[in-house]
């Protein structure tokens, strides 16, 4: 591919053009915010004074702060001043305060230079090829300076006086610094330490009040602590009555609302109970009511309607017996009349018939009469004849028991006092028998006695004597007498040989009396 | 292409490439002790020869054949220096221009007079304080002296500037 002549020289016209204004452009300088530009090489504006001298002033040397300049290669020169900070460290030993007590002190300066065109000025005449040196320079400048100004100051003047320091550090600072285009931003002390134990001395008395104020403050605020959490318990614990009286009443007004509650059913309950009843009151007076008209109606009226009928009826009834009865009366009356004819009619049949029937009983009953007369007869004689047999044996047993006794008497005769005490004998025990009785009658028995037990034995021995006594009294016979007579034995076998005889004469007693009873009344 | 064209150029190319140098070496390159300001300044020389040799170089392309020999080159020649002289003067006004340009007027001592400001340290009757001051919208510190104390605080005015970082103040305010 060839290119023509005329595009070559017109491309190379305009990029001729390009370059030229970029290099132009390229020689505007434009300086940084932290940067001062010095431009030289111009001839400075020439300037009359008023004596008439002739002489150049700065303008040929150009100050450019934060702002863009033109340098004309060759013939300018550009030269560039930082307008950094800079931390110099400034430490001095040995330095003697107005009270000339010696202090060792440590400190950082922040130095720059300065912004105005003097400073720059001066700054870069000093400076410029040397600007790492400023540091050396004015670390040592300070430190001469700070000497100085603790020689003016007292300790607790540096120490606490930050006005006064930082007059007399301006006022240092003006002398040493400004002449040289720098300025001093700041100085601040880092450390000083004073000779011996001066500083710590200056702080003990403060120490010591903080330290009592901070006792103070301490037990203060314990105090107030533990007050309050007192006051908080005690506020807790009201607060925890009046909670338990108020849960308690809540508690209470529950219950009753429970109570209420609970009753209300059974009130409700009891209520709707005696609304139904009233309700089944009012159904059972209704239906009392309504039974009542049926009663009326079912029974009542029909009962009365009944009543009236059977009224009726009886009554009908009655009258109609009365008028039967009236007319049987009637009937009978006349059937009686009839009858009493009837009556009489036959009464006469019946006398007619009723006398030859008894004329004809008469001579039976005549006849029947006589066959018993006969046969009762017949029986007395049997009888008779017996009675004369009975009487004839009991005659003949009597005359032999009379002659029995007749037979013992005259035995008792013979034998006198014996047999009467074989009687005796006989009788005897049942005699002492009875006497004994009432003593074996008595259940319990207390004897008083001189002679002891004895006594009783005595008294049943009295007892038989005295019955024995009475009997002779009554008898006459000395049953006392004959018992001491007790002396022919042989008289007692007689005796018991009469007995027999006794007998018989009973016997023949007894036989009279049964003859005499056994006779027939009839 | 003849060889008139080639040599105007190659002119042309030789300005283009002193531009060039110029622009990546800068003030490195000296050419010769001569006064820079003004028509013979590199921008002016560079634009002269390369503007020269690429008008030049224009003319010969594009003038009629007819006109040969030591005419051709004459004209062409010519018209190039004609084209290249007001190329020449463009990059010098340029070049005058942007040396006047106006920038910020750089901080004077002078400058302080007048100023107010704020006294941050008080300011003893013997002895430097330290005032604020408001100066073309910056906010400096400078040491103050004053002919009274001065409690820190006080709104103060500069009444004379006694070296680059020191100033005399007054005090405006009112109740004193």
């Amino acid at each position: 591919m060839t290119f023509s002549p005329t595009l070559i020289a017109i491309a190379g016209i305009v990029v001729l053009v390009v370059l030229l204004v970029l290099l132009i452009l390229s020689r505007i300088k434009v300086a940084g915010p932290n940067q001062a530009f010095l431009v030289t090489g111009q001839r400075g504006k020439s300037v009359t004074s008023a004596s008439g001298e002739r002489s150049t002033d700065l303008s040929g040397q150009k100050v450019v702060m934060g702002a863009s300049v033109f340098v004309i290669p060759v013939v300018q020169k550009l030269h560039t001043i930082d307008l950094s900070s800079r931390r110099i460290p400034v430490g001095i030993r040995g330095a003697v305060s107005k009270q000339g007590i010696k202090c060792d002190l440590e400190g950082v300066a922040i130095v720059k230079v300065g912004g105005n065109e003097g400073s720059i000025r001066a700054a870069a005449q000093r400076f410029l090829n040397q600007q790492a040196g400023i540091e050396v320079f004015t670390s040592e400048v300070l430190a001469g300076a700070l000497r100085s100004i603790v020689g003016r100051l007292t300790i607790e003047e540096i120490i606490r006086d930050r006005a006064a320091f930082a007059s007399a550090v301006a006022e240092e600072a003006e002398s040493a610094l400004t002449g040289q285009g720098l300025i001093l931003d700041t100085f601040q002390l880092q450390d000083i330490q004073a000779e011996g134990s001066y500083l710590a001395d200056l702080g003990r008395p403060e120490a010591a009040r903080v330290l009592k104020e901070a006792a103070i403050a301490e037990a203060r605020a314990k105090q107030a602590a533990e007050q309050e959490q007192l006051l908080a318990q005690e506020a807790i614990a009201i607060a925890n009555r009046q909670l338990n009286l108020k849960q308690a009443e809540i508690s209470a007004e529950i219950d009753a609302a429970k109570a209420q509650a609970a009753a209300a059913g059974p009130l409700a309950q009891a209520a709707q109970d005696q609304q139904v009843l009233l309700e089944q009151e009012k159904v059972a007076g209704r239906t009392a009511a309504l039974k009542e008209r049926q009663l009326d109606t079912e029974v009542r009226k029909p009962a009365d309607a009944d009543r009236y009928r059977i009224e009726q009826q009886a009554e009908a009834n009655k009258n109609a017996a009365i008028f039967r009865a009236e007319a049987e009366r009637q009937s009978t009356i006349a059937a009686a009349q009839a009858t009493a004819e009837q009556a009489r009619l036959s009464g006469e049949g019946e006398r007619a018939r009723r006398s030859a029937l008894a004329d004809a009983e008469a001579i039976e009953g005549e006849k029947k009469g006589e066959a018993e007369r006969l046969r009762r007869q017949a029986i007395a004689a049997a009888v008779e004849s017996e009675g004369a047999a009975d009487a004839s044996a009991i005659l003949a047993r009597g005359q032999a028991e009379a002659k029995a006794m007749d037979q013992r008497s005259q035995a008792f005769a013979t034998y006198g006092e014996a047999a009467v005490l074989d009687l005796l004998v006989k009788v005897l025990p049942e005699i002492v028998s009875a006497a004994s009785a009432p003593i074996s009658a008595i259940d319990k028995m207390t004897v008083i006695s001189t002679d002891g037990a004895a006594g009783v034995t005595k008294s049943v021995a009295a007892n038989v004597a005295q019955g024995l006594q009475l009997s002779s009294d009554l008898t006459g016979v000395d049953l006392g007498k004959m018992l001491s007579r007790l002396g022919g034995a042989s008289a007692v076998e007689a005796a018991g040989r009469t007995e027999p005889a006794d007998g018989a004469a009973a016997r023949s007693a007894a036989d009279r009396d049964g003859k005499a009873r056994t006779i027939p009344v009839d | 292409m003849d060889s008139l064209t080639w040599a105007l150029l190659i002119t042309g190319g030789v300005g283009v490439a002193l531009l060039v140098i110029a622009l990546v070496l800068g003030e490195i390159l000296n050419l010769g002790h001569v006064d820079a300001d003004g028509p013979f300044s590199l921008p002016a020389i560079a634009a002269f020869v390369g503007g020269a040799g690429f008008i030049g170089a224009l003319a010969a392309s594009l003038l009629p054949d007819g006109i040969t020999g030591g005419g051709r080159v004459v004209a062409s020649v010519g018209i190039g220096l004609v084209g290249a002289t007001p190329l020449a003067y463009g990059a010098i006004r340029l070049t005058r221009g942007l040396m006047g340009m106006r920038t910020d007027g750089t901080l004077t001592d002078t400058d302080l007079l007048g100023a107010q400001g704020t006294v941050i340290t008080a300011i003893p009757g013997t002895g430097y304080g330290e005032v604020r001051l408001t100066v073309g919208g910056h906010q400096l510190k400078y040491s103050a002296r004053a002919p009274e104390p001065l409690p820190a605080g006080t709104p103060v005015f500069v009444t004379d500037a006694l070296s680059a970082t020191a100033v005399e103040v007054v005090s405006t305010a009112f109740d004193r």
